[in-house]
């Protein structure tokens, strides 16, 4: 049974070049977190691109980005999505990651994926206002709180004057119209949910990325180097099958087919799709880009000795 | 008396060192990533920093207060609540249903509405911890205090003793073992929960402070805390185990 | 069918309120649906079989979890009860453990065992350990003083003495062990399920957290309440037969 298989597979392979299609599909893990950055990731997966390249793509979920990187160097994955932050502070601590792809960066004008809120009335509009306040953040030393630090320097504040409070983003509105806390920020879907439900009594006084580093990088997918070094083809294969996802995905911005993609993978309601801010979707990451985000670390007391950004980026990633 | 006592911890320690004395060569011929578990040499070097900074007092005092007042209120209780349900069938049918509904949701499911109605400060966190508490006491108790002998029972009515007297001459004398075996339990848990709501809604705290440096890459002040974390967890057995033998005796010694 | 006990009209008593709280705006959060609209998330995810299948995977891993570390705790706490040089040799190191909270360990945990089953399993079955580890032990020393003194006059060796006394004696406490782990059980299977993977009601929960919906999310805190429920009945009735026949064999 499994010999004729692979005779009937072996005549077109042999007949398609580069024979990669002989063997059976090449399974691989990815680490993700539900949220809009991997669509196309999904989109792939679901328009056979993967399947194409003779790649099993077998999606793990998990709750936050930095429980992806330890499974990532424990063998556990071969890619992890995950924020940039979190990838540079493993890079710092000698940890050798390096990325294969981007996944999201902010757009050049608002609307952004994150946003600043506050309750309405509050008085609240600059930085330099939350001095002495309480402003939530889902977690502190991620990209999410780097952008709101840099926001708050960037309207007039100290951010070392401003107290961070950890709150999960679903509990962030509650949180807020409930005066636990004086601001927070939000990252999408949750910001569309939040003056969704409470639109009323929050709003919106800032664009943490396109006031502070407009396009700013986001997110992007990671591998080890010593994988990379030892399967640099697969990863080709991976990179060549996500980035048509990626094509896919840019053909149908503000298209019904995208926000259906998205709503079958995240569960959020197509109805607040509608109203949620896409980030824009890119293939490659650049040294500038890190660059930029080093400072930053650097700026907002994640010091530390990082290594040059351009040997971080592996082929793939270089488009 | 102190050659004893150290004849006593002696071999425990021996085999904790031996594995620490294993792990550390397996990291040390390359086995085991140092990334993800540093030798146990340099976790002890960080250790006696952060002991000797003294930096380790405030967030294991925050912990502390958390596990200290969640489990005084949770037991109180919990066993408040156990004696009048194994005592009397009326509380037992009103409150059963409820609590063993309650007891097998994860707590961390019970977050959104805990920070809905509780906010994310202390309260929540004590909140939290409390309800943890409560059921391994509360089970405990109620099969203590059902578990009392029929005989002595039946004596002590023959007695013409009061169901008040009863109560607290028989039935938690009699209960007593079963109650602070829940409350052992429970103090672990206590912990553990203190910990876990830490991570949720940080500000201070071990479980911030772990979390935190797991999410920054910094391992080895990670085991460190969580070393603090594990003799914290021993010190506190300690104290519950050495109350356990120190009530047991006098239940002993008044029967 | 019983007549509804005072206990169950409290439940729908709470549950009612619960209603009441939401429809009229008392409590007004995206946080805080009805308990109609848990009621019918519950529902329109059971019909698909999405939600029937993550329940079967995560009863499994969790009775697979419960037998391993209730095994393990049984023994372990005759064994530190019984010799006492086993305890003094291994009792610092599992007392040392039990504190640690897991997600506090995920890096080492999944550098040891993975993400899959078997960490999950892990996770769980040293969830259950400790508790019937400290009633296994607390049963023993409680059945000590009266019946091994007994047994030992009569000369009945220690192998026997552990069978056919400290055994049968100690079941009760054992069996409350087992029953706090039973719903620590459940709990933990799903914390475990929520740090990774797609299967279970745990990553359920992480989805629906992630997707900002509520009605599914309680429709999850519903379902394990009941099934928690349903599972300690079950348990109660095993226990009920367990300790007649203790009765009948030791008094």
């Amino acid at each position: 049974m499994n010999i004729t298989r692979r005779a009937t597979l072996a005549l077109p392979a042999a007949l398609a070049a580069p024979a990669l299609h002989a063997q059976a599909p090449t399974k691989m893990r990815v680490s993700v977190i539900p949220v809009l950055d991997v669509a196309p990731l999904h989109a792939a997966i679901r328009e056979g691109y993967f399947a194409a390249e003779g790649i099993e793509i077998d999606t793990s979920t998990t709750a936050g980005g930095a429980t992806g990187l330890p499974g990532l160097v424990a063998g556990q994955f071969r890619v992890v999505f995950s924020n940039v932050v979190s990838i540079m502070l493993g890079v710092r601590e000698g940890l050798p990651f390096r990325f294969v792809s981007g996944a999201s960066v902010g757009k050049d004008s608002p609307p952004d994926i994150l946003a600043l809120l506050v309750r309405k009335g509050s008085g609240i509009a600059t930085g330099k206002d939350l001095e002495g306040k309480r402003l939530a953040s889902n977690t502190r030393n991620n990209i999410v709180w780097l952008r709101g630090m840099a926001w708050v320097e960037k309207t007039g504040g100290d951010w070392r004057r401003v107290s961070t409070v950890e709150v999960p983003f679903p509990q962030m509105a509650d949180a807020l119209a409930g005066g636990r806390v004086d601001a927070a920020i939000f990252s999408e879907p949750f910001v569309a949910a939040a003056l969704e439900t409470h639109g009323d009594r929050l709003e919106r006084i800032g664009w943490p990325i396109s006031e502070t580093a407009p396009g700013g990088t986001n997110a992007q997918y990671v591998a080890m180097a010593e994988d990379l070094a030892a399967n640099a083809e697969l990863f080709d294969r991976f990179a060549r099958a996500l980035h048509k996802g990626v094509d896919w995905v840019n053909a149908r911005a503000g298209q019904p087919a995208l926000l259906e993609l998205i709503a079958a993978f995240s569960r959020v309601p197509l109805a607040r799709l509608q109203r949620t801010a896409l980030p824009a979707y890119p293939k490659g990451v650049t040294p500038a880009e890190l660059d930029t985000l080093v400072a930053t670390m650097q700026r907002y007391g994640l010091t530390g000795s990082y290594p040059a950004s351009a040997g971080l980026i592996h082929r793939t990633a270089r488009v | 008396m102190w050659g004893d006592r150290v004849r006593a911890v002696l071999p425990g320690v021996a085999v904790l060192a031996l594995l620490l004395a294993g792990l550390e060569w397996a990291v040390q011929a390359g086995l085991i990533r140092r990334v993800l578990l540093p030798p146990p040499s340099v976790i002890g070097a960080t250790l006696w920093d952060l002991l000797a900074s003294g930096a380790f007092v405030d967030p294991l005092l925050a912990t502390l207060q958390l596990v200290f007042a969640g489990f005084a209120i949770g037991s109180l209780i919990g066993v408040l609540l156990g004696t009048a349900m194994g005592w009397w069938p009326a509380a037992f049918r009103l409150f059963e249903p409820l609590v063993e509904l309650v007891r097998p949701v994860p707590k961390s499911a019970l977050v959104p509405p805990l920070m809905l109605f509780l906010g994310i400060g202390f309260t929540m966190k004590v909140t939290s911890v409390a309800l943890v508490v409560i059921f391994p006491v509360l089970l405990n108790t109620l099969q203590g205090v059902r578990g009392v002998d029929r005989v002595m029972l039946d004596a002590a009515r023959t007695h013409g003793w009061g169901s008040a007297h009863t109560l607290r001459h028989l039935v938690l004398p009699a209960a007593l073992p079963f109650v602070l075996a829940g409350m052992r339990i429970s103090l672990g848990l206590a912990l553990v929960l203190a910990v876990l709501a830490e991570m949720l809604a940080g500000e201070g705290g071990l479980g911030f402070l772990i979390l935190d440096m797991q999410r920054s890459f910094l391992i080895r002040q990670m085991y460190a805390w969580l070393v603090i974390l594990a003799v914290l967890g021993l010190v506190l057995n300690g104290i519950v185990a050495a109350l356990e033998r120190r009530a047991l005796h006098w239940q002993n010694r008044n029967p | 069918m019983r007549a509804p006990t005072s206990g169950t009209w409290l439940v729908l008593g709470l549950l009612a309120l619960w209603e009441a709280s939401a429809r009229f705006g008392w409590v007004d959060s995206p946080n805080w649906p009805p308990v109609t609209e848990v009621l019918r998330a519950l529902w329109q995810d059971s019909v698909t079989g999405e939600l029937p299948a993550r329940v079967g995977g995560s009863l499994y891993r969790m009775a697979a979890g419960l037998l391993a570390g209730g095994a393990a705790g049984v023994a372990v706490g005759l064994a530190f009860a019984l010799v006492p040089l086993t305890a003094r040799l291994f009792g610092l190191v599992v007392e040392a453990v039990r504190p640690i909270p897991i997600p506090a360990v995920i890096p080492p945990l999944v550098l040891f065992l993975g993400l899959d089953d078997p960490m999950k399993i892990t996770v769980v079955a040293l969830t259950v350990f400790f508790p019937v580890l400290t009633n296994t032990m607390q049963g023993v020393r409680a059945v000590e003083a009266e019946a091994l003194a007994m047994g030992r006059t009569f000369g009945i060796g220690p192998w026997r003495r552990a069978a056919c006394i400290v055994l049968p004696s100690c079941l009760p406490y054992t069996l409350a062990g087992l029953r706090v782990a039973l719903g620590l059980a459940l709990v933990v299977t799903v914390v475990a399920e929520m740090i990774a993977g797609e299967q279970g009601v745990g990553s359920y929960l992480v989805l629906m957290q992630f997707a900002g919906r509520a009605p599914e999310m309680y429709a999850t805190v519903l379902l394990l309440a009941g099934l928690g429920y349903a599972l300690n009945r079950g348990f109660v009735a095993l226990e009920h037969r367990a300790i007649h026949w203790w009765f009948a064999m030791g008094r």
